[in-house]
């Protein structure tokens, strides 16, 4: 395989995404908390409730503390003139090619958390598929957006 | 040609037929509530109603007119609000012509004209006319779009209608007997499972008493001939779906039709099939056949579809029979996945199953043990994945092929790949394997093809074949 992409996303990405996986959390919480109750009040086996635990414990300090750094170590991206290179992945790492005459439109996305931290996601829409650079620093997602839009107007059928 | 004409009086029924259809569900609603005392009113709302129906259908087909002139269809149409609508021959891009249960009963047809864009709302549909009708229709507006062509001097040769295929009978009842393959798993399943619901181990130990064999034989008979009825229904369903199928080419595009007692007609321009799947079944590859189907990029405003190109073929005839209708190459040799990959693919299984066949052991004690009858199954099918995964890349042309439980077969060009993944796993990377998938257009839920466990190298192989840069930078 060829040496990996240039370029990489934001490093606070770490934060945002520590940030949504504390909500996400949460709300399983709430979820389990439910769940208990319900297996108390009727009586079903104590263990189900210790594992539960378990796993969401689990589940909250890895997608807290483990996953957003090990994705953002991973995520890379370059743009060539005829190609898009992205590599991203968690348990396995993907590397994906998108050719510029296969794109039809490019798009800057933009949450509320993105935009507190001044950041933002470009999304790179095939025929078939839909593809994300997430939590660019804004200025860099929206040169990187008129660049790959630039390229895609320029980009002729090579076969 | 330029006198109005009216459609044949078959269409007031179908127009019938469509507005119950509309209202049916609120009808049956009114019905089973069952007002009481209210019936006599509900009675007399719904003969309103009918005569409404009636009348307004009568009025319609009164209404509605049509006509071919200037080189353009024109139709007229309305009660109260007349709305006509003139479509030039030259924006006509397809004439579809198809027949429903009452269409087929009184030998009449329905015919859809569709145009090219025009915001969806551009569209003829004559919903009966005498088939001689349609035909002349048809022939005239070919005419007339050839000469609009000529005059414009570009020169197009007509080409005549070319019969490529038509399934025999022995291939319908093949197709029949075999394509529920799925399904009748599915039921096997689903009916197992329903098996140890009826069935929970502490109640039987129970009431052992009243669990005489002469009982477990009514199960298992039940259970034989619940299978044999969800077999027998899709049969007679693939029997109506696909009898009378054809192909024919016509110019740049094909046109398959299929159908008893539903007549269905698809016109596929050549240009727009983005990728070729040929499935192989469980019941079908120990027997040599395949299906084939195609995937077809709409235009503008039209749907994405997947068709039927061939519901039935010998494996053997599949290349001369394919490439004589399609511009693509198959390959009867791809390259292998290495062995290494067959390990995984074994471990994986049986993990997969030790998922199933642990919770039933524990819980369901006896009748659970049954559930390791997987652990060799889980080893068949790895073996399977392994033997019938492969790749090749031949010119423009990437052919993968893989198995979950079926396998499956595409055949893509390169400019038809939306855009390429390769996959690696912690685990792969230690045996230096990689997943690849390639996502294309697509009419059906999944828009792509993976490949597991390829050699990485060849994975690069594919990588550099797909990628545009500059091909030194290896």
């Amino acid at each position: 395989m060829r040496s990996e992409p240039k370029n990489r996303i934001s490093p606070k990405a770490v934060v945002v995404w520590r940030i949504s996986a504390s909500l996400i959390s949460f709300m399983m919480l709430i979820i389990f908390i439910a769940a208990s109750i319900f297996i108390w009040k009727f009586n079903w086996p104590k263990w189900i409730i210790f594992i539960l635990a378990a796993v969401w414990l689990l589940y909250t300090i890895c997608s807290i503390f483990f996953f957003p750094k090990i994705r953002l170590k991973v995520w890379r991206y370059e743009v060539h003139e005829q190609e898009l290179d992205l590599q991203h992945g968690l348990f396995s790492v993907k590397r994906v090619l998108v050719p510029m005459v296969r794109v039809q439109h490019v798009d800057t996305t933009q949450g509320p958390l993105l935009r507190k931290y001044h950041l933002a996601t470009v999304t790179i829409s095939t025929a078939a598929t839909v593809h994300e650079i997430p939590a660019l620093e804004m200025e860099e997602a929206d040169q990187l957006r008129d660049y790959i839009s630039k390229l895609v107007r320029e980009a002729k059928e090579d076969v | 040609m330029f006198e109005p004409k009216r459609l044949h009086p078959v269409a007031m029924l179908v127009k019938m037929v469509k507005s119950i259809k509309e209202i049916i569900a609120a009808l049956i609603v009114l019905v089973v509530s069952n007002f009481g005392h209210f019936r006599f009113l509900l009675i007399v709302g719904i003969a309103i109603g009918a005569i409404f129906i009636i009348i307004s259908s009568i009025l319609h087909w009164l209404k509605f007119t049509y006509r071919l002139e200037e080189n353009e269809f024109r139709v007229e149409q309305g009660v109260f609000l007349k709305k006509n609508r003139y479509v030039p021959f030259e924006r006509i891009q397809s004439i579809n012509i198809s027949a429903g249960i009452i269409q087929r009963l009184f030998g009449v047809v329905n015919l859809k004209i569709e145009t090219a864009g025009g915001m969806g709302e551009a569209e003829i549909e004559l919903s009966a006319i005498s088939k001689e009708e349609a035909d002349r229709i048809q022939r005239i507006i070919k005419e007339q779009k050839n000469q609009i062509q000529e005059e414009s001097a570009v020169p197009t040769d007509l080409q005549e209608e070319k019969l490529l295929y038509k399934i025999n009978l022995k291939e319908l009842l093949i197709t029949a007997a075999t394509s529920g393959g799925l399904g009748v798993a599915l039921s096997i399943v689903a009916f197992l499972s329903q098996f140890d619901e009826i069935i929970p181990y502490e109640k039987i130990f129970e009431q052992l008493e009243w669990i005489t064999h002469a009982s477990l034989t009514v199960i298992v008979f039940a259970c034989l001939l619940g299978l044999l009825l969800a077999w027998v229904l899709s049969f007679i369903g693939v029997l109506l779906k696909y009898g009378d199928f054809t192909i024919r080419e016509e110019s740049d595009q094909i046109i398959i039709s299929r159908g008893i007692l539903e007549k269905k007609q698809f016109t596929i321009p050549i240009d727009r099939i983005q990728a070729i799947k040929i499935s192989e079944n469980l019941l079908r590859q120990p027997l040599g056949y395949a299906a084939v189907h195609i995937e077809t990029a709409g235009g503008r405003d039209e749907k994405d579809i997947e068709t039927v190109l061939f519901p039935l073929i010998r494996k053997s005839q599949l290349k001369e029979k394919i490439e004589s209708i399609l511009d693509v190459t198959i390959q009867q040799q791809l390259n292998p996945i290495p062995k290494r990959a067959l390990y995984r693919l074994w471990l994986q299984d049986f993990l997969l199953g030790l998922i199933v066949i642990v919770p039933l052991c524990l819980f369901l004690k006896p009748w659970g043990y049954l559930s390791l009858l997987l652990i060799p199954i889980s080893f068949i099918l790895g073996y399977g994945q392994y033997k019938d995964s492969g790749w090749l890349i031949n010119g423009n042309e990437l052919t993968l092929s893989c198995r979950f439980i079926n396998k499956t077969t595409v055949v893509l060009e390169k400019k038809r790949i939306q855009s390429l993944k390769i996959k690696q796993s912690y685990f792969q990377r230690r045996r230096k394997l990689v997943s690849v998938e390639a996502n294309f257009i697509s009419g059906s839920l999944g828009n792509d093809v993976t490949v597991d466990n390829l050699d990485q190298n060849d994975g690069a192989k594919i990588y550099h074949w797909f990628s545009r840069r500059e091909k030194n930078v290896l």
